[in-house]
């Protein structure tokens, strides 16, 4: 048999090496969550049982087209839960993204580098606190009789407020409240975003004689500017979606509260909890993805035209 | 002579003034997000007869270790749970940064012809959820997630906000400069993620492996759902079993037909809710220090002149 | 030909070798089929309660005993009671192979499984295998739980009435200078209104104590009249009593507008915890001895298992007499799964389980000399081992099986079925509305119920402002075709049933008091 005198040398191709790269996550992508997205069609069917299992379930129960999706827009109470996830999350995304930018310059800009670490260390508590006990941390706060804060009014010789009747102070105290249990997190990726701008951009502006802020200004916030879309986009794609946690459990459940409270994902989760409704549960979700959908190409056009560099995708 | 050396202004720093407004605000915010974690450990070294008598105390009139004691009685495998939990969050951790990394920097590349559909392929899942029960039937009789580790690390391996993170941290700070003058000199590609792009870009691969051990570390939800058996549950959805169960029984008593009584007459119900917040809470605040040290690394190589 | 066979001679002799191989171990199997001793068949049984660390000692001698009885045997997996709802409800859907699972009026919703077909229906099974049960359970529970004739669940013998009371703590009674004779018993509201001065004097002379402990779940159960939803905060009931088959919003009524009136008049006057509304007390009230009266659902002899619990005795003041609704029917059950591949087995089990004392204690108590020591013919008393094994007991079937601890009378089951039988069935007893066709309108419905419930069954809004509010609100939300929804199901089943309701109800109570004799 002839051997191959010269062995060549196999340089696979740029892309072939790139294909390589993503292949871990497009097979994780491909069967953790395309392949079970067979189940959407959940949405369009009225679930029954069929022996055999969730195929022969699912292919024998009767499609009722958009039937499942009527009461998201039917009822009343449809404008009320849809404005209130819509506002809180924008005032989320606003407030939360200008607070975690604010927090991760300030951080950077410390003088004593051990204390910044402390404060970091200690700001990320409140993501670990579960949102059911945060809740019961603000019934120690707000409650009527036992409360810190009537007491303290009633120190000062102002009336007791009965918080948990009264739907006007929620929005405040819960985006206060969201902010606190979130901003440790969100301000992490800015400051290393911070950190990793090159200095010399930095001493070249103070050279110019460049104040503080306006470093911050056209330096900082700059280079911070493909994270921020980043988050921003992230954030209003989810737009629809209600962390259920904060308006379930915060006000804890109380009905007095609905109409400043009560979100998309909160109303489907009492409307069906005891119908166990599976194909209007199906119907939310993709109703709500759908719509985030919608929000992010558009905004990543808009994007696009003024920066295209930066724009998602 | 001065008695104290007066330390000269740095180019770049705030003043001293600013410095201590900066430190009183943050402060004021840090003092804000520590102290209910205190006031709940207070409250779980009460003891029960004092919460009773007097409500919640920073001070507690009577202090008590009951709560834990109960815990550590109950949860009898509490170790196996951390031990369990440990695991899952340093594998996990690994795992999800390597598949992570490579992806996002594969896609923040503008010389991959197929970066649009990965994106694309990225982009999708988050938003659209196929919803509980397909994943679950997926993941439980084709995956075989069911009482398996499997079933605690792999749904949090990747997550495509992560990725598109990582895409812009290796985006902003690369040069692309610097790739290019590397291929000229014959490198490959993994050679040159390896050896360039991550060190660069490590204070992000460092956030998203702080985040992602975070993940780890709280999940519940996973093994309420794949896991069955206790050498087998992790910490956070253990110390919830012994909350859930602790609540049943109180709100449940008469359906135990006497069985009850000597289950109930001693169990710190309030105190121990507090004291399993803070075994699930504190000691992932252990790792932080750990990532920390990787944020600074990338400022001292991002001085070096291209 | 010749050539072939031994060019491939070496292939041949593995494939021969192989095929025996396979048959031999196949051997075994095929001579016994499956359900025999030699062959047991496996029961999947998911199981309401913390998983108990003796399970698996007490599973292996049940299956000593099962194996020789009906050629089966059990793989129980215990889901905590905090999860149970959302595990078995993705692994009913998702398709997952099991036999048996709990399920009741309010975990794993009998109701709505069995309407979407995820039970496996037992008429035909519980006559060939299952006629032990059908003896044994009262047939209140049997008849009652069926969902148009058939049933999905074999009912756990248990009280069969419901009854609210009004628990007493006895030591702050007695010193109170009040006894159970200066209130009102059985009449309802009233009853509530009988025992104001009580509260009044409880609040002046101890203030630190809660008059009356109510929280956020407190609900107002009347006796007046029975729900369609079987939750008695859902729109939808008839008066109670015979022939009454008209819907109408109880919410709505005199019965109701009487209860806002007296609780909102308690909570201003502050015998009700004025932070109740947001809270849902996790230890009870009584058990802390923080309050004077709380309300409680009866079972017989429950004033010795409560004052057990609560370290002081109690007194028990009725509210109404004990009626039987779905809802109490459908209190604990066990279900076989749509998918199960071996019914018959499995009704065979239960069958055994709601008859033989040996089984149905072995699984309640654990293992004889081990778990628990008997001192008695049908009495016993727990060891320390015991707390490596407690099981619910409803979770189980049959309670009346089941040996008597220390603390119980001796005649704790014969006044079970004493009270089963003095309690009235309603007269839609049987009758389970299925809301998909208004799923909207029960989604909005449930929204605004949950909005205004707790502040009104508290006593903290005042009715007369809130009510109007409430009511426009469900009207807003579709309840004129929710009730119109339920009314046309009601007369549906009414005009199904009517004939042989009557007859199934006197047969009902003709074995009842066969029961009694």
């Amino acid at each position: 048999m002839a051997g191959k005198n010269v062995k060549k040398s196999f340089r696979p191709s740029k892309n072939l090496l790139f294909f390589a790269m993503v292949l871990p996550g497009l097979i994780w992508f491909a069967l953790l969550c395309y392949l079970p997205m067979f189940g959407l069609v959940l949405a369009f069917k009225r679930f029954h049982f069929y022996r055999g299992g969730f195929f022969e379930s699912l292919i024998h129960s009767q499609w009722v087209g958009l039937q499942n999706f009527y009461f998201l827009f039917s009822s009343h109470a449809a404008y009320i839960i849809t404005r209130n996830t819509l506002l809180y999350n924008l005032a989320f995304i606003v407030l939360g993204t200008i607070c975690a930018i604010a927090i991760a310059i300030a951080l950077s800009e410390l003088l004593n580098k051990k204390l910044a670490k402390v404060y970091q260390t200690l700001m990320f508590l409140p993501y670990f606190l579960s949102i059911i006990v945060v809740g019961y941390v603000l019934l120690s706060f707000l409650s009527v009789d036992k409360g810190s804060i009537n007491h303290a009014l009633m120190f000062f010789g102002f009336q007791p407020v009965n918080w948990y009747s009264n739907p006007g102070y929620w929005p405040y105290i819960l985006v206060i409240t969201n902010l606190w249990k979130n901003i440790g997190y969100t301000s992490i990726f800015y400051l290393a975003g911070v950190l990793a701008i090159n200095k010399q951009f930095y001493e070249a502006a103070d050279l110019d004689g460049a104040s503080k802020w306006q470093q911050i200004w056209h330096i900082t916030l700059p280079h911070l500017k493909p994270l921020i879309i980043v988050l921003v986009l992230v954030g209003i794609g989810q737009i629809f979606r209600a962390d259920f946690g904060t308006f379930y459990w915060l006000p804890l459940n109380s009905g007095a509260l609905f109409p400043t409270t009560n979100v998309i994902d909160t109303y489907v989760f009492r409307g069906l909890m005891d119908s166990g409704n599976v194909g209007m549960t199906a119907a939310t979700g993709l109703y709500q993805s759908i719509m985030g959908l919608v929000l992010i190409v558009t905004v990543n056009k808009m994007i696009k035209k003024f920066d295209s560099e930066n724009a998602m995708f | 002579m001065p008695f104290f050396k007066k330390r000269k202004k740095q180019p770049l720093e705030i003043s001293k003034k600013t410095n201590v407004v900066l430190i009183i605000i943050l402060g004021i915010f840090a003092f804000v997000c520590l102290y209910p974690i205190v006031f709940l450990f207070m409250i779980s070294i009460s003891s029960e007869n004092s919460i009773v008598l007097h409500g919640y105390q920073f001070i507690p009139s009577m202090f008590s270790l009951s709560a834990y004691h109960y815990i550590f009685k109950i949860g009898s495998q509490l170790l196996q749970s951390y031990l369990i939990t440990i695991t899952v969050t340093v594998v996990g951790t690994i795992v999800s940064v390597f598949i992570t990394s490579l992806y996002a920097y594969a896609i923040s590349r503008d010389d991959f012809k197929y970066k649009k559909l990965f994106v694309f392929i990225a982009l999708i899942p988050m938003l659209f959820n196929a919803g509980l029960v397909p994943c679950y039937m997926v993941n439980t009789q084709l995956l075989g997630f069911r009482n398996s580790l499997l079933g605690l690390i792999m749904p949090l391996a990747l997550n495509s906000l992560y990725i598109f993170i990582l895409r812009t941290y290796f985006r902003t700070t690369v040069p692309k400069a610097l790739i290019e003058a590397a291929r000229i000199d014959g490198a490959g590609e993994f050679r040159i993620f390896y050896k360039i792009v991550v060190p660069l870009a490590m204070p992000g691969i460092a956030t998203v492996a702080l985040l992602t051990a975070f993940a780890y570390w709280g999940d519940w939800y996973n093994a309420l759902l794949y896991i069955d058996i206790p050498s087998l549950t992790p910490i956070q959805a253990m110390l919830m079993q012994i909350q859930n169960n602790m609540q049943f029984i109180v709100q449940n008593a008469s359906a135990l037909s006497g069985q009850a009584a000597t289950v109930l007459k001693n169990m710190p119900t309030d105190t121990a809710r507090m004291a399993i917040v803070i075994l699930a809470t504190v000691p992932i605040i252990f790792a932080y220090p750990f990532f920390q040290k990787y944020f600074v690394k990338g400022l001292t190589i991002g001085g070096v002149k291209d | 030909m010749k050539n072939l066979i031994i060019r491939h001679k070496y292939f041949l002799i593995i494939f021969l070798l192989g095929f025996s191989l396979l048959s031999l171990s196949g051997c075994n199997n095929k001579t016994y089929p499956v359900g025999t001793p030699q062959n047991p068949y496996k029961i999947i049984w998911y199981q309401f309660g913390t998983p108990q660390k003796d399970l698996p000692m007490v599973q292996k001698k049940a299956n000593e005993y099962l194996r020789k009885k009906i050629g089966a045997v059990l793989d129980i997996r215990m889901i905590n009671p905090g999860d149970y709802n959302k595990k078995l409800n993705v692994i009913e859907i998702s398709g997952e192979k099991f036999d048996l699972c709990f399920t009741a009026a309010w975990t794993n919703s009998y109701v709505r499984n069995a309407q979407r077909g995820a039970f496996y229906p037992l008429n035909k099974l519980m006559n060939k295998y299952g006629q032990g049960i059908k003896k044994t359970v009262n047939p209140y529970f049997l008849n009652g739980a069926k969902i148009d004739g058939e049933l999905y669940a074999v009912p756990t013998n248990k009280e069969v009435g419901l009854q609210i009371r009004y628990v007493f703590n006895k030591k702050m009674l007695d010193k109170s200078g009040f006894s159970l004779n200066d209130f009102k018993p059985l009449a309802g509201v009233n009853t509530l209104k009988s025992i104001i001065p009580y509260f009044a004097y409880i609040k002046k002379h101890y203030p630190a104590i809660i008059p009356y402990g109510i929280d956020k779940t407190s609900s107002f159960i009347t006796n007046k009249y029975t729900f369609i939803m079987g939750d008695s905060f859902i729109p939808g009931a008839v008066k109670f009593g015979k022939e009454n088959y008209k819907v109408i919003n109880q919410l709505d009524t005199k019965t109701y507008k009487e209860y806002y009136s007296v609780l909102h008049k308690m909570y201003q006057k502050g015998y009700i915890q004025s932070g109740a509304p947001q809270l849902q007390n996790m230890t009870s009230l009584m058990m802390t001895g923080k309050t004077a009266v709380e309300p409680g659902q009866y079972q017989p002899c429950a004033e010795n298992v409560w004052a057990n619990e609560y370290d002081y005795k109690v007194v028990t003041l009725p509210k109404f007499k004990p009626v039987t609704t779905n809802v109490m029917v459908e209190g604990a059950m066990t279900a076989i799964s749509i998918n199960a591949p071996r019914p018959d087995i499995d009704m065979k089990f239960l069958n055994l389980l709601n008859t033989d004392k040996y089984l149905r204690n072995l699984l309640q108590y654990g293992i004889e000399g081990m778990h628990y020591k008997k001192i008695g013919q049908n009495r016993i008393k727990f060891l320390p081992a015991h707390k490596s094994y407690i099981m619910y007991s409803f979770t189980l079937g049959n309670l009346f099986l089941t040996y008597l601890l220390p603390n119980d009378t001796s005649n704790k089951w014969q006044q079970f079925e004493k009270f089963n039988a003095s309690s009235t069935p309603s007269q839609i007893l049987g009758f389970h509305f299925d809301p998909t066709p208004v799923s909207s309108e029960y989604a909005a419905i449930t929204n605004v119920v949950q909005q205004y419930q707790a502040g009104l069954f508290t006593g903290q809004m005042n009715y007369e402002t809130y009510l109007p509010k409430f009511i426009n609100a469900l009207k807003n939300a579709g309840l004129k075709d929710f009730l119109a929804e339920e009314q046309k199901q009601l007369d549906a089943w009414v005009k199904k049933h009517k004939t042989s309701k009557a007859e199934s109800l006197r047969h009902a109570s003709k074995v009842v008091n066969r029961h009694n004799k």
